[in-house]
């Protein structure tokens, strides 16, 4: 484990202040190396509080442009990043916040084809990607290689956070324990106009974060087996414990390929799910 | 029969051959970096569309980024002319990729295509799906002026007009 500077001693001098953290904690979370899936609304704060925080190589995977609609949650990226690709942005500004950290970025999709070379090398992944296809494939390449992998995911004003690390045996749920199918395409809220709530996928965000911090220095039991469920507008914060599902075939410790092919449009515009709204 | 004037033909070859030459150019550039790159250079070439005509009728709702298309029937040749514009460069060269396949086309060629052609463009298969449904919209809109063309309605019953033909 590389030592600290004495600049980074300074840097970081507030939080190594924490009793959990501590010098010997700021080394683990410098060694530490964070696959982020997706700078968008959760990557922000994510991708922003793991590189303050002195996460020693930080990974953004992302396959976007900024756009205007972006910028309203999106607080990585500004306007004069737009038409940018969000990795591009997102390194910049990381690269703005801390001189420390070391930024890898993943340009392209991930999907059941890419997802196995983009984890691997990782001590932790963080998905806040934006679709279920990414997901799924993003799971099933961290259960193969045994990487933790703490999950978020927001939708208008409420999101859930967990972290799955099945390949240590039950009771460890996967992500296949809290869905079994994918959704059903009318279901999948990928279109645009479904509204978002900036600070509510922020406040996520940020939490997704911290169970990333918890995960590296290994403070607490973490939450695998437990779903955390937030409410913006009734500002609730629950715990829903999540179990294995009986049969679960990636609960047994064998790796499952991905339900999906990965992130791509498999509709037609005959199944597209997005109504226009006239 | 006597065309009232001599128009130019169109974009040669069908619109199935601008779909085998698009998924060849991208195939050949290989990584997404650069597939990525064309788009957005498609984009940027990408003539803008007359702020006239970025108005909430010609707005495709549904799309991540805000896209406006614009189709007028050519009396003349019978074909539909197609203009597209996006606040999101991105886009813009998915819209380039779209107006390459049918801009300039009756009615009747278009219906009669496949419309999951971009589904199977290597960049396509890049996109987020917000995206793809975005992109599927602009088609929805497009067949259905399509569809509403002199001869539109012909062609999707089966019929054999050539929309090209002047009546």
């Amino acid at each position: 484990m590389t030592p600290l500077s004495p600049d980074e001693r300074q840097w970081y001098s507030r939080q190594m202040a924490l009793p959990e953290i501590g010098e010997a904690g700021q080394a683990r979370i410098k060694a530490a190396r964070v696959l982020v899936i997706g700078a968008g609304g959760l990557g922000s704060p994510l991708l922003m509080y793991l590189a303050g925080a002195g996460v020693g190589t930080i990974g953004i995977a992302d396959f976007d442009c900024v756009e205007t609609s972006n910028l309203h949650r999106q607080i990585l990226h500004g306007v004069d990043r737009l038409d940018m690709l969000k990795t591009e942005s997102a390194a910049r500004t990381l690269a703005g916040l801390n001189p420390h950290v070391t930024v890898r970025r993943h340009d392209g999709p991930v999907n059941a084809d890419t997802a196995d070379r983009v984890v691997a090398g990782y001590t932790i992944v963080a998905d806040g990607s934006d679709n279920f296809p990414t997901r799924d494939a993003v799971h099933a390449a961290c259960l193969r290689a045994r990487i933790p992998l703490v999950s978020a995911g927001a939708q208008m004003t409420s999101g859930t956070l967990t972290t799955h690390k099945a390949y240590e045996g039950p009771p460890h749920p996967c992500f296949r324990c809290l869905y079994p199918e994918a959704p059903a395409a009318g279901l999948a809220p990928s279109c645009a106009e479904i509204g978002v709530l900036g600070p509510a996928v922020g406040a996520l965000g940020a939490l997704q974060a911290t169970e990333v911090l918890r995960e590296i220095l290994g403070i607490g039991p973490g939450l695998s087996g437990t779903l955390m469920m937030y409410d913006a507008w009734s500002c609730d914060l629950q715990a829903v414990a999540l179990p294995c599902r009986t049969g679960c075939p990636a609960c047994g410790g064998i790796p499952q390929p991905p339900v999906t092919g990965g992130n791509r449009p498999t509709s037609s515009v005959a199944d597209s799910t997005c109504v226009p709204s006239t | 029969m006597d065309r009232p004037a001599p128009t130019p033909d169109g974009p040669p070859g069908s619109i199935a051959d601008v779909a085998a030459g698009l998924e060849r150019e991208f195939a050949e550039l290989g990584d997404w970096d650069a597939r990525i790159a064309r788009v957005l250079a498609l984009g940027r070439a990408l003539p803008a569309l007359d702020p006239a005509f970025r108005t909430e009728d010609h707005k495709v709702k549904g799309c991540q980024s805000q896209v406006w298309l614009r189709v007028d029937h050519d009396p003349r040749s019978g074909r539909l002319r197609l203009a597209a514009d996006s606040d999101a460069l991105l886009m813009r060269g998915l819209l380039a990729v779209v107006l390459r396949l049918y801009d300039d086309r009756g009615p009747g060629e278009i219906l009669a295509h496949p419309a999951d052609v971009l589904d199977r463009l290597a960049v396509s298969q890049s996109l987020a799906p917000n995206r793809a449904n975005g992109l599927h919209l602009v088609i929805k809109r497009i067949h259905a002026a399509a569809l509403d063309a002199p001869g539109g309605h012909l062609s999707a019953e089966g019929g054999t007009y050539d929309a090209a033909q002047p009546r």
